[in-house]
């Protein structure tokens, strides 16, 4: 009896201890490999800017607008990219058999999203002391803009210096356009070129 | 004898002072320069070089490159470089490279020659690949539309840069304003049933680019089939 005590003592013995071993096998999901008890690294995603250009539409005059940009960093050399620009579209009335094809003072709202591909880049100095990485780029954008009571596709195709200092950055553009609406093509005016130039810091 | 001790000394000191001028060069050969660059991109000019046992501080990182810092001058290297840095703490190290490493899941864009514009998604779901996609296309006055989602797989891999993929989906076809794209009768949205086939380049560690041959079919009576190519930019996230 005293033995069958003594196994029965001993069967509780060893199965506390295998639970005790077994608490000590290696569980990923339960211990850490102390990786995240490190400092986080801050990580740059992107940059964002704001800026002034300056839209020559065939058949109109110069018209200047507010851009307001972002681009994603999707590489070493592309980003992605979102655009909105707010601007006037014409300053002058324009009548066709009568019909007022354009309004004198309308005003043009854009939003597209594109693409950019780093062509070149470079370190520009001026001090030899101090040197700003530059990049030259491709960028090709899709989206809608609207002008007057009408609206269609705006596609362009365009090229982007960019300076990029350790804080902020700053870019300069130009681009030439097609947009796809029906009275923009009635009056000739459905494609153009611009030239922008924007501030921005990076996020 | 007294002659003989003197030129085993000169023998000695000659041995001596020749290994110790061979070590010289040979230690300094054997030292590592790291160049840091300019921007985050081999194509950036290297414009500071620190050895291997400098201790660097990570500023921030952007993809696979860290800005660092030496205190007295910073420049970016690329991650894969960073093993070079004796100094540099390995579980840091693991860590950079674990949190630079891109994700399953996808993020998308395409144009089509239908004219239209997709944005889709493309992530593990119970360890498959799934996508979700939203399609649009305007005709002037009148628009019309496709929310696809479906089955996503990997047809062949040639290369490490070139994919080939396959997917197969259901999706609800909507014409809007008039449009006429899917002959609808009415409004109502109808059930397409959709194939794929497509190209994928990875272009970069995040980015990817396409080129994808759809064929899209109503299930209905009258079976409008649409074959589309598409141009696709894709980033994983």
């Amino acid at each position: 009896m005293t033995r069958l005590k003594a196994m029965a003592l001993a069967a509780i013995f060893c199965g506390g201890f295998s639970v005790t071993a077994s608490a000590e096998v290696y569980q990923p999901g339960m211990q850490g490999n102390g990786l995240n008890d490190l400092d986080d690294t801050l990580v740059q995603h992107g940059m964002f800017g704001a800026g002034f250009a300056s839209t020559l539409t065939s058949n109109n005059e110069h018209q200047p607008s507010m851009v307001f940009s972002g681009r994603y960093f999707a590489g070493e050399k592309w980003y992605l990219l979102g655009e909105l620009q707010l601007g006037t579209f014409s300053s002058s009335a324009v009548e066709i058999d009568g019909e007022e094809l354009r309004a004198e003072s309308e005003e043009a709202l854009r939003y597209s999203f594109g693409a950019g591909y780093s062509l070149l880049q470079g370190t520009a100095s001026t001090s030899g002391i101090r040197a700003v990485p530059w990049v030259l780029a491709t960028e090709f954008n899709v989206g809608e803009q609207t002008s007057g009571d009408t609206s269609g596709r705006y596609t362009s195709l365009g090229l982007s210096v960019q300076f990029q200092g350790e804080r902020i950055w700053t870019a300069l553009g130009f681009r030439e356009f097609l947009i796809s609406d029906e009275r923009l093509e009635q009056l000739g005016s459905d494609r153009g070129m611009q030239w922008d130039i924007s501030l921005g810091m990076w996020f | 004898m007294q002659a003989h001790r003197l030129f085993r000394s000169l023998v000695l000191h000659i041995a001596l002072l020749s290994a110790i001028a061979l070590s010289i060069p040979a230690a300094f050969a054997g030292q590592t320069y790291i160049g840091l660059r300019s921007g985050p991109s081999p194509a950036f000019p290297v414009v500071y070089e620190v050895t291997e046992y400098r201790e660097l501080d990570v500023i921030y990182r952007r993809g696979s490159w860290l800005y660092v810092t030496d205190s007295r001058s910073n420049g970016w290297i690329h991650l894969d470089d960073l093993h070079l840095l004796r100094k540099f703490p390995r579980d840091e190290l693991w860590k950079l490279t674990n949190e630079a490493r891109p994700g399953k899941s996808r993020l998308g864009f395409a144009m089509t020659t239908h004219s239209a514009y997709a944005l889709e998604l493309i992530g593990p779901v119970f360890s498959q690949d799934m996508y979700v996609r939203y399609t649009y296309g305007p005709e002037s006055d009148t628009a019309w539309s496709m929310i696809d989602a479906g089955i996503h797989r990997k047809l062949a891999e040639p290369t490490d840069s070139l994919v080939f993929n396959w997917s197969l989906g259901a999706s609800m076809g909507q014409d809007s304003d008039g449009s006429e794209h899917w002959r609808l009768d009415d409004d109502d949205p109808v059930w397409v049933g959709t194939g794929a086939v497509e190209a994928v380049w990875k272009t970069e560690r995040y980015f990817e680019i396409g080129f994808r041959g759809d064929l899209a079919v109503t299930l209905d009576e009258d079976m409008t089939t649409y074959t589309t190519a598409a141009l696709i930019w894709r980033m994983r996230l």
